[in-house]
Formats: structure tokens, C-alpha cells, sequence
């Protein structure tokens, strides 16, 4: 009797644990749809919108063909248009742009992680990440009435003098050109690359420093093998940086003089991919001038693109594929 | 027990003196580079809050000089209005 009475109470436990199971189970697969259908809805956005882009360009495209990556002229009376010139002076504008935050930025992450004091280096981290957050419109205006009248009448003037030998550097000094909106991008990048490249930093085991300086390094040497292994970590940030400067649009409208024309001096004025759009779109009236900007858009998406997957190779080729080290792909 | 495997000498990249040299170069860059990086981002929040407060002060100012004009305005046309009018 006693026998009989344990084993059904051992029963309802029993169906009562296969009922939590089965819950726990249904639960489980509602979770992973629901998680699948977000990460799906994503890539459904980012289809969406080149499909709008692919589709709101299809007469700029039937029209023009593949002569308007490579044309240099954009005349909407005529309905002739050739992105070549924003096409360069994104590359032009972001790669200046690189190449002056990615030391000023590492070197700040460096100083920051490993050599200020903790209390300083907190200060500091805190400063640079609110900077981060500041609207490109602030920067625009900075770059607009502060920046520009500095380099018209002391840094542009000074290079023409002693670097005129080179076509970079030769030219009107505006003040308003292709070396403000590079200047503006450098800055608004810097705390993108800090930021990022100091959590990276960070992360890093202590015991690395700790044994590269009892084999007796150098400070500096330490620091070089902590930098080492956080090679794919630092390449993230650097792209997330190249991301904002390729697509960045108020603050680089302001500040580049917005003229379609290429010129080798970093003097003069040009205009990028987001600056045409922004700066025509709302007076585009024309059929086939709305869908040039449309498929200008549509190259920036693309080139945007082709980067973040070139960096991702990158990423994949220096960690060798593997995916347990900081910020690997 | 002793390992068969003889550890490698640690390679060391140039003189102690050079190495030293580079070390310093190296923290006096990174110090550079936090200068750099924070000076002119220091200027620009300098120079908004700078414009902005003196355009804050000027607009409350004017707008205070405006206020106390309209209500002396007011008094005035009170006053000098009729008895019957008040």
C-alpha cells in the first residue's frame, strides 16, 4: 500500500517534471524563432533598403549606365551626371581623415589603458566618450566659423609657403576645402577610435604586460605585445571610425566648399557622396536627376560595403581565423 | 628533471641605449597624442559654451530691457489715461 502510494506520488512528480520539461521546451523554441526572426529582420532591413536604392536608381542607371562612375560632369539642366568627384572626395576626405585619427587615436588609447594614473585615465576616457555623443552639426559649425578662418589666415597660408612644391598644397587658401573637412572628420573620429581602442586595451590579459616585463622589456615593448594581441580588436575600432567617415554628411557639408570637381590640392574646395545628397535632394525636381542621387546613395552603400567586408578579411587573416582573441570577427 | 627542449635567448632588438631611446619616444608620443587629441577637443566645448552664454546673456538682457520698457509703457498709459478709462 505504502509501495503504491510512493510510486504515484513519485508518478505526478514525474508528470510534472516532463510537463516543466515540455514548457521549458516550447519555451526554448519560441525563443530561438523569436531571436532568429530579430536577426532576420535586420538583414531584411539592410535588404530593404538596397532594394529601394537598386530600385529608385533604375533610371539613372538605364539612363547613364556604367559612364557615371566615371564621369566627371553634373549638370541637372542637361540631365548629365557623373559621381566621380564625390566618389573621390569620400575616399580622399576619409582616408586623410584615417590617417591623421588612427595615431592621435591609438596613442590616447595607449596613454589612457596603460600609462595615466587610473583616477586621471577615467577622467579622461569619460571626457573623450562624451565627445563621441556631441551632434556632427556641432562639429559642422565649429568647423564652419572657428576652424575655417584659422586655416585661411595661418595653417593654409603657412603650408602654400613652405610644402607649396607640392600639388597638395598649392592653391587659394580658402579655408573651406577638402583639408577642413578632413580636419573636422579627424576629430569627430578620434573618440570613435579612443573609446573603443581603450576597452580594447583594457581587456587585454595584465599578465601579458606582466610577463613581457619580467623577460625584461621595455615599457614600450610591453605595451607592443599587448598591442599585438589586440590587433583585431584595434582594426574594429578603426573601421567603425571609417564607417562614420565615409558616411559622414552635416558636419562635411558644411565645411567642404561642395563643388563637383577634382583637384589634387587639399586646398580646394569638393564635395562627397552624403554632402550631394544632402545639399541637392530636396531641389531635386527631375526624374533622372532624383535617381542619380538615388544611385549615388546606392554607391555608398556599396562602397560601405565593400569596406566593412575588406576589414572583416582583414580581421579574419591577421587573427588566422580565430575567434579567441579580443574582437575577433 | 630538466627540459631536453634549450630555451632560445630572449631576442633583444638593438642596444640598451637605443631601446631606451625608443621607449621614451614611444611614452613621450603617446603623451603627444592625449595632448593632441584633447586640446582641440577641449577648444571647441570652450568656444560653444563661451558663444553660447555670451549670446544667452545678451538675449536675457534684452529681453529683461524689453520686458521693464513694455511694463513702464503700460504704466505710463495707465497714468496718463483719463479717471473714467481706469
Amino acid at each position: 500500500m505504502e509501495a503504491t502510494a510512493l510510486t504515484g506520488r513519485e508518478r505526478t512528480v514525474a508528470a510534472q517534471i516532463e510537463r516543466g520539461r515540455a514548457a521549458s521546451r516550447i519555451v526554448d523554441r519560441v525563443h530561438h524563432a523569436l531571436l532568429a526572426a530579430l536577426a532576420f529582420a535586420l538583414l531584411a532591413v539592410v535588404a530593404l533598403i538596397a532594394w529601394e536604392c537598386v530600385r529608385g536608381a533604375m533610371p539613372a542607371i538605364a539612363a547613364l549606365g556604367p559612364r557615371f562612375l566615371v564621369s566627371t560632369e553634373w549638370d541637372p539642366v542637361a540631365d548629365k551626371f557623373g559621381a566621380l568627384p564625390y566618389l573621390y572626395g569620400t575616399a580622399v576626405s576619409s582616408a586623410l581623415a584615417l590617417l591623421l585619427a588612427i595615431p592621435l587615436g591609438l596613442g590616447t588609447a595607449v596613454y589612457l589603458a596603460e600609462l595615466a594614473p587610473r583616477g586621471a585615465g577615467a577622467a579622461v576616457a569619460f571626457v573623450v566618450e562624451l565627445l563621441a555623443a556631441i551632434p556632427s552639426i556641432v562639429y559642422g559649425i565649429w568647423g564652419l566659423f572657428v576652424l575655417a578662418p584659422f586655416l585661411r589666415s595661418y595653417v593654409e597660408p603657412w603650408l602654400a609657403t613652405h610644402a607649396g612644391f607640392l600639388p597638395l598644397f598649392q592653391g587659394f587658401p580658402f579655408g573651406i576645402g577638402m583639408l577642413n573637412a578632413a580636419l573636422v572628420l579627424t576629430v569627430m573620429v578620434v573618440p570613435t577610435i579612443v573609446s573603443i581602442s581603450r576597452e580594447v586595451l583594457l581587456s587585454m590579459p595584465r599578465s601579458l604586460r606582466a610577463a613581457a616585463l619580467g623577460l625584461g622589456a621595455t615599457r614600450a615593448e610591453a605595451i607592443a605585445v599587448t598591442l599585438d594581441t589586440a590587433r583585431p580588436g584595434l582594426l574594429g575600432a578603426i573601421i567603425l571610425a571609417l564607417g562614420r567617415a565615409l558616411g559622414e554628411t552635416m558636419a562635411v557639408t558644411m565645411v567642404i566648399g561642395n563643388t563637383n570637381r577634382i583637384s589634387a590640392s587639399l586646398f580646394a574646395p569638393g564635395a562627397t557622396m552624403a554632402s550631394v545628397i544632402a545639399n541637392e535632394f530636396t531641389e531635386a525636381t527631375g526624374k533622372i536627376h532624383l535617381a542619380a542621387l538615388i544611385e549615388v546613395a546606392l554607391v555608398l552603400l556599396a562602397v560601405t560595403a565593400i569596406v566593412n567586408l575588406g576589414a572583416r578579411l582583414l580581421v579574419i587573416w591577421s587573427t588566422g581565423g580565430r575567434r579567441d582573441v579580443a574582437g575577433a570577427a | 628533471v630538466t627540459s631536453p627542449v634549450q630555451p632560445k635567448p630572449l631576442e633583444v632588438r638593438g642596444t640598451a641605449m637605443r631601446r631606451r631611446v625608443g621607449n621614451a619616444a614611444f611614452t613621450v608620443a603617446c603623451y603627444a597624442a592625449t595632448v593632441i587629441v584633447i586640446v582641440p577637443l577641449a577648444f571647441i566645448v570652450w568656444h560653444l559654451v563661451a558663444k553660447g552664454a555670451q549670446a544667452y546673456r545678451s538675449h536675457s538682457s534684452r529681453t529683461c530691457r524689453s520686458r521693464s520698457a513694455s511694463r513702464a509703457a503700460a504704466w505710463r498709459t495707465r497714468s496718463s489715461a483719463p479717471p473714467s478709462s481706469r
